[in-house]
Order: structure tokens, then sequence, then C-alpha cells
């Protein structure tokens, strides 16, 4: 693509166009990343509009994408929604007071006294009269009917634990995998390695049956304890940086008596931040959006849900109400959301940064 | 320093891939105490409110009804209700979707972490759970619990082999709830309210059978342009009104097509076998949603925002043949003005399938005596708390005319014939429609596959597929022998 | 594995066998020991136990509720799966799948790490970002989203096919569409995926294009022969993910389909029968030896592709 610029000889008489010509590529290249973009992200779009529309407005086949009302008149104690209605004199809004298949009554606002008159005509393929109403309501409601407060704390909580365990244990693993000549330590990285293609339902069953016997059924120890013990993502990922650390600085602090763990406290990991923070956060996304394991441990202990099931377990009250199902599907991403714009400079900016200096 | 960079961004997207590839799955898989273990040894592993002093009731709610959005914060009033009349239980409510209830149940029964008391439940979610019910009996004795004015047919009927698993609660007979507003813009008349009676069609009298239903629902159902289904512009892919659904009984054919013939849909031999009248059900229902005049909603229908799952709520749909308990899911903003009829009749015949609730305690419970308490608090003081929960007849006769009068204040200013509803109990179906079948958790499925498959299957060889669905259905009671 | 032979490689071959040396190598074995043992400890009881568990129970009937009458079933279980019709329907459900969602995963991700990765591009980190972004979203709200918006009449994406007069399918409803449409749902969350990708084009030594360039190469030609090469490892790995992905799909399956595989059993995926089978018909024998069918199918897979790697992948510096 950047081909086509500079194949084109310029022409000295339009001292603009080699520019235009040059800017060119990036308007091409611009829009189309922006309407990909947009197409990306229409489902949020379909959110957020969904999160703020009542379930009378969502049913409504005549509304557009904005939360939206048919506007209402009301006439002797009652309200009828106003159409637009074809007659001899024009379209007018009317209210619709008694709908028949082929001809209704109505009312004119601007006439009431007048009293009904009917029009003969469909009144299905008038159009009413719409006004922008959101409704904010879904956000309270979700979150009390799916008790939604309790399922974030749940899954906080359960989350950060099992960060703060994979990261100390993975840390240690990888510093040993790093820094350590212990035989065998090739076949055991081998194995490591090789543990990423078991399925994890090879082992579901007995270890189910495990901590059902250990009495950790419909508890979040299944959930938590097991990242204590390093995964195999993790460690290779932090090996990986630790290895390219230079040894000199621990043969150095070595040299002057420091321990292996003082070695890893004060050498490899102050250099490891980013590292760290990536396991970090890494590991607490997936926590937010793990399934199967709190599918499969918390079954009925509605008290321990996590977002995921907890919202799964509400299967039909998102069903009938799609209001709240995206009100609470808003509030379920926040947090993931934010802490990603946080840390993305972690890896995206990095990316840019070495692709920049190349 | 930089290119090491690199290298580390992209294994992390490698990592991170992994983990959304695999579903989010950590390969490594856990630990017993241990050391490490030990450091989380105390985790608080306790619902956020219990409270040490009360001994926890766990209540399972969803194998019947409870699970409907309408009714879970109810139940949340009914707990803080109980707790707070007493200070040594703790009830605690867990509730599961109805689509996942059961599965859910039977896994957390395996887990060996089962709640004490289940409930409501019908015959159909008590039979996927053989053996798994406290018999109630000697509780009853124990506490002299007053069971004089529970018809003694009813106590007999909550039997299983000779034990008293449950305390006859809640009673839900069916009728057709119609939508007058819709019938109101047709110009057709209110189906009748008493069995026998005819239903005018264009000035003649006809029987009120599933035919005159159907035609009724032809003109009840409308496309965007005005439309009804009888018109030959009607545009049956642009649907904006239903005349009729099954609501929320359509799941599984057993169900609805106990209102055509009741059957137990297993041959003395012991192979699968649905009855004529079932057979009909089941092509009627599937020529309501793909013949040349559709009238019922298919399931990309029930999945559309038009609407969203809940049929004949969302005033939509003109008429919903279902059980009592659907008084909790009518939002009164769609549909302002509703009525019930009775159901129509099949070959001269009408049959209105019932249900039955109650509660059961579960025989692992480790308190059976305050599940007991809880479980006479239910029946008894709290019961007509619940009663409005559920929408349920009571069991007790005493108890009926009070249930009626909080119904009615609940809808008005519409006015409903609840009467309609003790006309259709004499008919209830029999053989039960809810009957345990050979098998139940597979067979019961393969009913609910084969009727996910009529409501999203458009060119089905309908003959062929019940044939393959009964061979399937044999297949699968033969396999429990 | 390429690192773990540069991890041998690393390794002093040959040390001195002095006597100092000998206590300060026994000291580093037994730190390097200690440092390892959680993922020791861990995977002796928590993988390898479990596994070899796994196999052992998939020669029995073990039901959970009745777990006295626990039994040998010889080879019963493997026999049952030649007559089982469901896992048939499993395998071709999850086979299906593969062919439909794999290439949509290598190739979208692909093209969105390209234009990201574009000079012309104003704004990179932006896009970056929020393509990134639903990748992050948890996949039930990500189901519910998408249930919305392919809602056969009323879902934005039947409209949008409207507006080209297209009647678009009942994504979800239609035994035909609802793999489609669940990768349709997966192209969402390929963002993990284009930053690999667009790690592995940043790579690309920029003299090789500038060779390429001098040479008169197309935008096209470049692609195939400078960019391709180069990135074709990480594709590669990609592919692997992605087979491997598929045979533990669940979630999604799960959330759509009422965890029943509906419609008509189309969403039946391995893994959801499985998950049955174990925990909603309680029958733990088959299901173990269907999670060991599943394993061994993985491995050939994994092999398979291994073995053809050296035809298509290029790996620098040449083995």
């Amino acid at each position: 693509m950047a081909g086509q610029s500079l194949s084109v000889p310029s022409k000295p008489r339009f001292q603009f166009k080699p520019r235009f010509r040059k800017l060119l590529p990036y308007l091409g290249i611009s829009t189309l990343g922006l309407v990909i973009l947009l197409l990306f992200l229409a489902p949020l779009g379909y959110m957020s509009l969904t999160a703020f529309k009542t379930i009378v407005q969502v049913r409504d086949t005549h509304s557009q994408g904005l939360p939206a009302s048919p506007i209402n008149f009301t006439y002797q104690g009652a309200e009828y929604p106003l159409l637009m209605v074809p007659t001899e004199d024009g379209v007018r809004e009317l209210a619709l007071v008694k709908p028949g298949r082929e001809e209704s009554d109505y009312v004119d606002p601007q006439n009431p006294e007048a009293g009904t008159f009917t029009v003969v005509g469909r009144w299905r393929t008038f159009d009413p009269v719409y006004a922008f109403d959101p409704t904010l309501d879904n956000f309270p409601t979700s979150w009390e009917q799916v008790n939604l407060g309790r399922l974030f704390r749940n899954t906080i909580f359960i989350a950060t634990l099992g960060t703060i365990g994979t990261l100390l244990s993975s840390i240690l693993v990888a510093y040993g995998f790093a820094r350590f000549r212990v035989p065998g330590i090739g076949i055991l990285f081998l194995i490591l390695i090789s543990t990423i293609i078991l399925p994890r339902q090879v082992t579901l069953i007995p270890t189910y049956i495990f901590f059902r016997t250990i009495g950790w059924g419909g508890t979040w120890l299944p959930l938590i304890v097991p990242h204590f013990f390093a995964n195999a993502y993790n460690v290779f990922l932090l090996r990986q940086y630790f290895r390219s650390i230079p040894r000199d600085l621990d043969e150095a602090a070595t040299l002057d008596g420091a321990t292996p763990w003082q070695v890893l406290w004060h050498v490899i990991l102050p250099q490891s931040i980013p590292a760290l923070i990536a396991v970090g956060l890494f590991h607490f996304f997936f926590a937010w959006n793990d399934f199967f394991e709190p599918l499969v441990y918390l079954q009925g202990r509605e008290d321990l849900y996590t977002i995921s099931i907890g919202m799964t377990q509400f299967n039909n009250i998102f069903n009938t109400q799609p209001g709240l199902a995206m009100a609470a599907s808003m509030m379920a991403i926040a947090l993931p959301l934010v802490m990603f714009f946080l840390a993305q400079r972690v890896f995206v900016q990095g990316i840019v940064v070495t692709g920049v200096e190349k | 320093m930089k290119k090491h960079l690199l290298t580390l961004l992209s294994l992390l997207m490698v990592a991170s891939f992994v983990l959304a590839a695999c579903g989010g799955g950590a390969a490594p898989t856990a630990a017993p105490a241990d050391t490490e273990a030990e450091d989380d040894g105390g985790v608080m592993v306790e619902p956020d409110t219990a409270q040490a002093d009360r001994v926890q009731i766990y209540w399972y709610i969803g194998l019947g009804a409870g699970a409907q959005p309408q009714q879970i914060p109810l139940q949340r009033e009914f707990v803080e209700k109980f707790n707070d009349s007493q200070d040594h239980i703790q009830l605690i409510m867990i509730v599961v979707d109805n689509q996942f209830a059961r599965d859910n149940l039977t896994a957390q029964i395996a887990a060996g972490n089962a709640p004490d008391i289940v409930g409501p439940v019908g015959t159909e979610g008590r039979g996927f759970f053989p053996g798994a019910f406290l018999d109630l009996q000697p509780l009853v004795d124990q506490f002299d619990y007053d069971t004089s004015d529970i018809d003694p047919a009813f106590l007999e009927f909550y039997k299983d082999q000779g034990e008293l698993i449950g305390l006859p609660f809640a009673i839900f007979p069916s009728a057709v709830f119609y939508n007058t507003a819709l019938f109101d813009e047709a110009g057709l008349a209110y189906p009748p309210h008493e069995v026998g009676e005819p239903y005018v069609l264009d000035g003649a009298e006809v029987e009120w059978n599933f035919d005159t239903l159907a035609e009724v629902a032809r003109r009840l159902t409308v496309d965007a342009n005005g439309n009804d289904a009888t018109s030959a512009d009607f545009d049956s892919s642009n649907i904006v009104q239903y005349g009729f659904d099954f609501q929320w009984t359509k799941d599984s054919p057993r169900w609805f097509s106990a209102y055509f013939e009741p059957h137990y849909p297993v041959a003395a031999d012991g192979t699968a076998e649905l009855s004529a009248g079932q057979v009909d059900a089941i092509k009627w229902y599937y020529d309501a949603m793909w013949g040349a005049q559709p009238f019922l909603p298919t399931q990309a229908a029930m999945d559309s925002d038009l609407i969203s799952g809940n049929s004949f709520s969302s005033g939509k749909v003109a008429m919903g043949l279902t059980h009592l308990w659907y008084t909790c899911c009518i939002d009164k903003a769609s549909v302002p003005s509703w009525d019930v009829a009775v159901v129509p009749s099949y070959n001269g015949v009408t049959t209105a399938k019932m249900h039955g609730d109650t509660f059961a305690i579960m025989n692992t419970t480790q308190y059976p005596e305050e599940a007991f308490e809880v479980y006479s608090y239910m029946l008894g003081e709290g019961s007509a708390d619940l009663y409005a929960i559920y929408g349920g007849l009571p069991a007790r006769t005493s108890q009926q005319a009070a249930f009626f009068e909080g119904q009615a204040a609940n809808f008005a200013p519409n006015v409903v014939d609840w009467d309609v509803f003790l006309r259709m109990i004499p008919y209830l179906e029999v053989p039960g429609h809810e009957l345990v079948l050979p098998n139940i958790a597979k067979s019961h499925d393969a009913f609910l596959q084969f009727g996910s498959d009529l409501r999203s299957n458009p060119g089905l060889d309908i003959d062929a597929r019940i044939a393959q669905f009964l061979t399937d259905l044999t297949a699968i009671y033969q396999e429990a022998q | 594995m390429a690192d773990t032979t540069q991890t041998m490689a690393a390794a002093p071959a040959k040390a001195k066998e002095s006597k100092p040396r000998n206590n300060l190598m026994r000291r580093e074995i037994r730190w390097g020991l200690l440092f390892l043992s959680p993922w020791l400890i861990g995977f002796l009881i928590f993988t390898l136990l479990p596994t070899l568990a796994s196999l052992a129970f998939s020669f029995t009937n073990y039901n959970p509720l009745h777990p006295d009458q626990i039994s040998f079933a010889g080879f019963s279980n493997y026999a049952r799966l030649f007559t089982d019709p469901f896992f048939r329907q499993a395998i071709g459900v999850t086979l299906r799948f593969v062919a439909i969602s794999v290439p949509f995963g290598i190739i979208i991700p692909l093209g969105l790490a390209l234009l990201v990765n574009s000079e012309h591009l104003l704004g990179k980190n932006i896009y970056r970002a929020l393509f990134f972004m639903p990748s992050m979203i948890p996949v039930v709200v990500n189901v519910m989203v998408w249930r919305g918006i392919m809602s056969t009449e009323t879902g934005w994406l039947n409209r949008m096919l409207g507006v080209f007069g297209i009647q678009g399918p009942s994504w979800f409803q239609d035994e035909n569409w609802v793999l489609p449409a669940l990768t349709l749902m997966g192209v969402w969350g390929v963002g993990n995926a284009m930053i690999i990708m667009l790690a592995g084009l940043q790579n690309v030594p920029t003299e090789l294009y500038d060779a390429a360039k001098v040479d008169g190469a197309t935008g096209m030609q470049r692609f195939r022969h400078v960019t391709l090469p180069i990135i074709s490892p990480i594709i590669f790995y990609q592919l692997v993910l992605a087979l491997i992905g598929s045979f533990q799909y669940f979630t999604q399956a799960y959330i759509v389909s009422n965890g029943r595989g509906d419609p008509n059993g189309s969403t039946m995926f391995y893994n959801l029968y499985l998950y049955r089978t174990a925990f909603n018909f309680l029958d733990m024998g088959y299901g173990a030896t269907l999670a060991w069918v599943m394993f061994v199918v993985v491995l050939l897979i994994t092999i398979f592709l291994f073995r053809t790697q050296q035809r298509w992948v290029y790996y620098a510096g040449g083995e």
C-alpha cells in the first residue's frame, strides 16, 4: 500500500499534489480502520443503548436504536399513543383511542372536545410519534435482582487471592528454571510446557472427587488453592523474562554473599515489574472470566457465586428482560475494562516503542 | 532491553491467548492442605451473611416456580421475615434458573453439599431425585403437625412409595389467558368461561376445541402491514403479533400434548409410545409454527426482542395456555387487560393438566428438626405470603377465598374470572404428564431436545421425526435396564 | 521447544570436578529444587496423579451418588464409544466448528494486526487498545450481547443485512447457522491473537522489506514472500492452540444451548457432552473415558501438526 505513493512520479506543476498523494493512503487506511472499528465495537453500542431501555421499549418493533417511547395523549383520563395518520387533510398527529384492524377511532389532541372519529387505514402501518426517553432503572434493578454487589465481592476476592497465589508460586518456579543448574531441568521444563496441551478435563473428575472427599465442595478453596502451585503459562513467561536479565548482576550479588532469596528479591524482581504486572493482570482477568470451575465447584451455593455463573444462573431474568441483562453486563465489564486501560501501556505501548526503535 | 521487552510482550500475548483459547484453563490442578495451602486455610468460605450462632438452613428454589424475576425479591423478603421471627435458624435461599435447576441440584447432591429444603417443586421435579427426600411422617408426628383440613386424597397424592415426601401446598390448574384488547382490536368474541359453552365465530356457534382455537389464533396473528395469518398477503417473516402460545409449557412435547390427550409414553413392553392424540398435538403444534398460516412463536421469535422469552406478557401474544402460576409474571404495563377462559377440548374431551407443588426436605439434611420448623412456617404462618408469590391455589380449602381476593387486588382494576381455574380442576389429566419415566434424566432430555427441534427446524418430515424420536427414546429407556 | 534446547546448551557442558565446585553444585541443586518445589508438588499431586486416576476411573462405573457401588467395568466404557450416538454427534459438532472457526481465528486477527501495524493508520495506539478491548469482556456477557445482536427479526445484524436486501438467518435457533454464529461471536475476542500477530509483524526486519522494494515487489508479493514466512511460527502456534481450544470449547455452548446442545444437539460440543455425562448424568466413569479420548485426540493432533510444520513453518536461522 505504501508502494502506491512511491511509484507515482510527482508532477512539478501542481505543488500540492504530491503532498495530497502522500496523504491519500493515510486517509484511506484510517477511514477503513475507522469503519472496521465501528463494526467491531457495534455490540458495545447495542449493549449501552439497550441498557437504557424499558422492556416495553425493547419490544417495540418500530423502535429505532435509541431508547424512545411513543408520546401519549391523555383523553378522558386514559392515555393513548400519538400516530402520524394520513388523512384527507394530509398527515396529522392523532391519538389512537380504539384500534381496529381496518379502521380505528382517533382523537385530535388539538381539538379533543370534538370527540373521537374514525379513520380508515391500518394503524400498524402508521408511524408512532416518539420521544427520546431513556431509563436508568435497569442499573439499580439488575444490581438488586442478581445481587451483583455480592457477585462482585466474591469474584474480586477469588481473583485477588488467586493472583497473589499464582504470582508467588510462579516467581519461585520461574526463578528456579531460569537460574539453577539442576540435573534433568530441561526435561522438567519440557514436562511443564507439555501440560499446556493437557486438557484439564482429564484431571477434572478425580480432582473433583478429591476436593469433594476432603470437604471442599461448595467452597472457594478449589478455585484458589491450586493457583498457589504455579502454572505453565506464567512460569514460561516469567522464566523467559528472568533469563533476559543479565546474569552478571546476580553473580556479583552472590559474590557479595547474597543468598538466592536475596538475589531474587533485590536483583531479579525489581527489574521484572512489567512481567509481574502482566502475569498478575492476566490471572485476574482469567479469574474474572472463569466459568467452568466455579460451575463445577460452586453448584447451588448462590452465596458464593462469581459473576460469570451468577449471571448465567439468572438466564431467565436476562432472557425476558434484555434491558436488565445489558445493564448488568455493562457493570460486569467495567472493572476489567478500567484495569485494562490503566495497564494497556504495559503491553500495547511497549510494542510500539520497540517497533519505532527499529 | 527494548528487544527483551518485545520478546516478553509477545510471549505475554501468547500466554494470554493460551488462556483465552483454553477457555481460561490453568492446566495444573489443585492441592490438598500443604504448607502453602495453609496460607489461605483461613479463607472465608462461609457465606458472607452467615451468623455463627444460628443453624443455617438452605432453601433451594428453581425446580418449580420461584425463579422468575418478579418473584425473587418477594422471596428474599419472605426469608428476612422468617429470620426475624425467631433467633436460632438462619434461612438462606438459593435461586437457580429453572433451565438449569435440575442439573444443578444433581451436581450439588453429588458434591455432597445438598440444600436442606427444596421447593416449590412439582411431581416431575421430585421424580428426578428418587429417594432423595425425607419421609415427613415421623416429623409430623413428633411435632403434632395439624393436617386435619387437608383433603386426605391430597396427602395420598404426595406419597412416594408409602413415604410422605411433601405436604400438599399449592395446586395450579390451567386455563387460557387471553388479552382482551387484542380480541377487541380484531373484533373477535372472547373465548368461553364454562366447559361445554360454544364459541361464537363469525356469528355461528362452534365447539371450543383446538381447531377453533387455531382459527381464532390465526386471525389474531398479524404482520407489520396489518395482515392477519388468514390473509393471502400475510408475511410470515415479519410477524408483530402472535395468536397463541403454550406459555412456558412447550419445552417438552410431553407437556403440551397432555392438553390433547394424557398418556404415559411407555408401552407395556417397555418401548417408547405416543398416543394418537399426542401425535396429533405434536403435529398441531408444528403446523402452528411452520404451516402456511402460523400463529405460534418459534424459538427465534421467543428469543427476539419482540417477545423476549415471555410471550403472553409481552402484549404481543393474544392467548397463552398455561397454569395458574403464570399470574406471577404478567407485566401490567404491557397487558393491562386480560382474562381467563377454559381449556379447549380435543375430540370432545377437555383436559386441563395440573401442577401440584410442595416443598420437600432432603434426606441428607443435618438438621431435620430445624428444617421441619422452617417447613411448618412455610405451610402455616408464612403460607399466605408464599401463595401470593407463586400464584398457587392453596391445597387447604379454607385458604382459597383469601387467595383469590389477593390476586384480584393485585391485578385491579382489571377484572379476572378466577372461578375458571376452579372449574378446570375436575378436568385434570390422568395419567399425570409428570409421572417419572425410565432413565428420567436422559429421557426428559430427549423430550426437550425433540421440542427444541420442533421449534427451530422448519423443514421437518414430522412423521419421520416422530418415529426417530420414539426409536431414540426406546434406546434411552432400555439403557436403564 | 526451541527454548529447551537453549537451556541445555546454556548449561555448562564441562563442569570441573573439584571439591568446592561440587559443594557449590550441590548447593545450587538444593536451592533449585526448593524453588521448583511448588510446581513439582503441584504437578505430581494435581496433574500426574489425577491424570492416572482419570485413566483408572475410565475402567469403572463410578457414580458419586452411590460411591459404594463402584465396580470394575473393563473396557465397557470404551466399547460404548462406538455405539454412543451422542459421542459421534459431539465429535461431529466439534470438528465442524474447527473447520468453520479456525480459519477465522487466524485470518481476522492477522488482518487486524496488519491494519494496526500500517504506517498509514492514524492513532494506532487507540486502535490497538480498542480492538483488544472486547477480549477482556467476560464470555458470559459476550454471549448475552451477541444473542441480542443476532436476534432473528430485531437484531442489529439481520437489520444490517436487510439494508443490503439479505434476509438474515435465525442465527442461534437454526442448527445450520449456530456454529457460524458462535464463530462470529468468537471474532470479537481475537484481540489477544491480534497482539501476538502484531508483535510478530514488528519482528520482521525492515531491511527485508527495503530489499523487496528495491526488487520491485508489490505490496501483495512482499506480504506473501516476506511477511508470511516470518510470522509463520506464530500462525502455527495459533493453529495448535485454536484446535486445542475447540475441544475445550464450553462456556458459550453451555449458555446459548441451555446446557443441552440446543437446537437439536447442534451445539453439543465435545466438552459440553463430557460435562453433562459426568456432572448431570453422574456417569463419571464414562466421563473419564471421554476425557481421556479427548486427551489422546489433542495429543495426536498436536503431534501431527508438529510433524507437518517443517513443510510450511519458517524458522529464522533455520534448523
